[in-house]
């Protein structure tokens, strides 16, 4: 752009307009509004965001629990990962005060929730997620786990039809969901091909991998209250309850819930995720006594 | 090979939409001059001739219809079917039966799939004390397959296009068309569309279609729709109903995008019935001097058993007039339309849910340089961060004088314009998801919109018609406006077919 320089008199007049400014205009219904508790957006159903319920998905549910854990106030939004900055939920709103006594929303992806909750949660005195020890459990239950999980969830064909299609491709056209589903079960196809090359994905392996992490995750915790002997739950604790938990919960299929049998088979971690689930989300759903004996 | 085929069709109908005789050249308007001239003459003729025989008792014995080989004879047949029914009345003349055959003649081209149909009469002799009459209509039929590529000027977006069209597919006039473009905004739209008249009626068509598109949205609002869906519809006439199934998708959102749009964003399905009424009588729509113009748009979405899951009634109405001030060249020209989307509650029976707010991609957008000029495009009403989010009621109108530029002439599609516009765009208040009362929501809006004086904008520019597209440069200053509106000081270009 070639900018010429404006005579100072024509400068003048053109500041004087717009001649008149009225107030903005109020934003419509739907537009969300923000107190002074940050939201966090997460997979959930509307009735269960109302009443803070634990999330149906891992990672939604890791973060809310450390943020209980934290004991910081928010509240949880059902959203989608279209939603979200980093394409993939949670991600946090928070009001944030700046300078001009003007209120600013800022978005924090999951990516910089700890680094924010650092900053606006209690201290805790959680066991040091620096340590090489903590960082190789975590990648255990990041990969392993997760690994499990997904082939559970969206390549058993039962479960991927009542859970996953449920659950995240719900749509008033069957049409859509099962677009959809379609889309995501190719995702986590994608997702384990790149853990597992070669082409093949063997469920027995998996599942004795995911297995075995476990068994590696309850010997840790051993007859600790919290991982790592800490006093207070920390973000490992979070990461395996979200895990546990909506392993123990899901309705899974009986003849596709090998995970169910091996998380069931740790009584340590069963304490673990009822620990978790008394003090922070007493109005969860409880593991179903029925459900888990049909295995 | 294609391309050679649809130069000459090309050719001819660029010269049948040029509805604009100022933009023709001097010479193919002396061309044209003559060949009316030679027209006319003959016609006055003929009328002559018709004039002393016009109340002779006539009964047509036949029509040859010469050249219409991948027609349906059937079809010709239905196109004609009321001539052979009206020559077999008693009182019928020569006058009637010209008037009766030219009509012909006139629905045979409005199909758009032959050339200009040519007349020719002929005597048959005597029956009954009627003179019995031969006619001859020659049909030339165009090309059935089109394909063109090009480049398009929509409102404000540019594009490149790829099209194939197959017409007259069953001898019936039907046709089907592929459509794919890109552009500056529209980063892919296809579309596949089968239309076929009704009763070989040229005025009943029916229309099925299903499309695909992915476009952007950031240059106001942060995000991009893809759509997916299908629609069947008829046009009759200045109506046009249309049933319309789309799956829609706000995704890609921008680094800064507001949480109303992060809250939006995702999957929703929109089924919805749709009437449009247009009865446009202008000299020219894209720099109309005289005549006026009125639109009425109507949608129900979600309605009863209509599914989907957004639930509303939206209703549009446009008026435009112009006329000419005196024979001094000048013109004024004015315009005012209004918008209100009603939430409806959604579905029937058990599964019925109360009233929802609406979404962005249901809300109304104003402002721009083809819209409210002196305003960016959607730059008007409610405003989260950087984003223009909508609103559910608009009201928005504007005056234009045009002037012939000295030396140049009315003759010349160049104007010089002072016009000033105004809009209020403003949102429902006070719903939620568990319902509320929309009544009131709607009587605070309407309430709201008489609050203070519209945001307002006035200029002065050139306006340049070209048959394709108009093109506008204004010098503009915004007069009144929201706090957050976004407002176009100094120069604005605009660039579009479809100007308010």
């Amino acid at each position: 752009m070639v900018s010429l320089p404006i005579p100072k008199f024509l400068k003048t007049l053109f500041d004087s307009f717009p001649l008149l400014t009225y107030p903005a205009n109020p934003l419509p219904s739907r537009c969300p509004k923000f107190g002074t508790a940050p939201s966090l957006y997460v997979f959930t159903t509307p009735e269960d965001a109302v009443s803070g319920n634990p999330s149906f998905n891992p990672s939604c549910l890791k973060w809310q629990a450390y943020l209980k854990f934290n004991g910081i106030e928010f509240k949880t939004v059902p959203s989608n990962n279209h939603a979200s900055p980093t394409g993939a939920l949670p991600f946090m709103i928070s009001q944030q005060k700046s300078v001009s006594e003007s209120t600013e929303m800022t978005v924090i992806p999951s990516n910089k929730l700890t680094a924010w909750i650092e900053k606006h949660g209690y201290s805790l005195e959680e066991a040091d997620m620096d340590s090489a020890r903590a960082k190789a459990f975590l990648a255990l239950v990041n990969a392993q786990l997760r690994d499990a999980w997904l082939y559970a969830l969206y390549l058993e064909p039962n479960n991927s039809q009542d859970l996953a299609g449920v659950l995240y491709c719900g749509s008033s056209v069957s049409a859509v969901s099962s677009f959809l589903l379609r889309q995501a079960k190719a995702g986590a196809r994608q997702q384990l091909l790149q853990a597992h090359p070669g082409g093949v994905l063997d469920p027995r392996e998996i599942y004795a991998s995911a297995g075995d992490a476990l068994e590696a995750i309850s010997t840790i915790l051993g007859r600790d209250t919290w991982f790592f002997g800490g006093r207070d739950p920390g973000l490992f604790d979070a990461s395996v309850f979200a895990y546990t938990h909506l392993i123990l919960t899901l309705r899974w299929h009986s003849k596709e819930n090998a995970l169910l049998r091996a998380v069931m088979r740790h009584d340590n971690l069963l304490g673990h995720e009822k620990r978790i689930r008394d003090k922070f989300f007493p109005e969860a759903k409880t593991p179903d006594p029925d459900h888990r004996l049909e295995g | 090979m294609a391309s050679s085929l649809s130069t000459e069709d090309d050719v001819l109908d660029r010269l049948k939409k040029n509805v604009d005789p100022t933009v023709l050249s001097d010479r193919e308007a002396a061309i044209r001059k003559r060949a009316s001239e030679q027209y006319e003459k003959a016609q006055s003729r003929l009328k002559d001739l018709v004039d002393d025989n016009s109340t002779l008792p006539v009964t047509i014995s036949s029509i040859n219809i010469d050249g219409a080989k991948n027609t349906r004879t059937g079809f010709l047949q239905k196109v004609l079917q009321e001539t052979f029914a009206k020559s077999k009345e008693p009182g019928f003349t020569l006058a009637e039966a010209l008037r009766e055959l030219s009509r012909d003649c006139h629905t045979f081209s409005r199909f758009g799939i032959f050339h200009q149909p040519t007349l020719y009469v002929d005597l048959a002799g005597q029956s009954g004390g009627k003179t019995k009459l031969n006619a001859k209509i020659t049909l030339r039929e165009l090309s059935r397959f089109i394909l063109k590529t090009g480049t398009d000027m929509g409102n404000t977006e540019g594009s490149g296009y790829l099209s194939l069209t197959y017409r007259n597919v069953f001898g019936g006039a039907e046709s089907l068309n592929g459509y794919a473009s890109t552009g500056t905004r529209t980063r892919s739209a296809y579309e596949v569309n089968f239309q076929a008249p009704v009763n070989a009626n040229p005025d009943l068509i029916l229309e099925a279609g299903g499309y695909a598109s992915s476009r952007s949205h950031h240059y106001y609002s942060s995000h991009e729709e893809v759509l997916r869906g299908g629609k069947v519809g008829v046009k009759w006439g200045e109506h046009q109903a249309t049933y319309n199934g789309v799956w829609r998708q706000i995704t890609g959102l921008a680094q800064g995008a507001s949480p109303t749009v992060r809250c939006d964003a995702g999957d929703s399905l929109k089924s919805s019935l749709r009437h449009t009424f247009t009865r446009d009588r202008r000299d020219s729509h894209l720099l109309p001097t005289r005549g006026w113009m009125v639109r009425s748009e109507s949608e129900v979405a979600g309605w009863g058993g209509l599914g989907g899951d957004v639930a509303f009634w939206k209703n549009e109405m446009e008026a435009q007039m112009a006329a000419p001030l005196g024979a001094s060249g000048i013109s004024v020209s004015g315009g005012l339309r209004s918008g209100l989307l009603y939430p409806l509650s959604l579905g029937v029976g058990d599964n019925k849910k109360p009233a929802q707010p609406s979404r962005i991609n249901d809300r109304f957008q104003l402002g721009g340089p083809t819209d409210v000029r002196g305003f960016r495009e959607c730059g008007l009403g409610p405003r989260d961060g950087n984003d223009s989010v909508g609103g559910d009621v608009y009201i928005a109108g504007g005056a234009n004088i045009y002037f012939p530029i000295p030396k140049v002439g009315p003759e010349k599609p160049l104007r010089l314009q002072v016009f000033a516009n105004s809009g209020r765009l403003v949102g429902l208040q006070g719903l939620t998801e568990d319902g509320g009362n929309v009544n009131s929501s709607v009587e605070g809006v309407l309430k709201e919109l008489g609050n203070g004086l519209p945001s307002i904008a006035a200029g002065i520019g050139l306006v340049y018609a070209h048959p394709i597209a108009r093109f506008e440069l204004n010098f503009c200053l915004p007069l009144v406006k929201r706090s957050g509106e976004r407002g176009r000081k100094g120069l604005q270009l605009g660039i579009g077919i479809d100007f308010r």
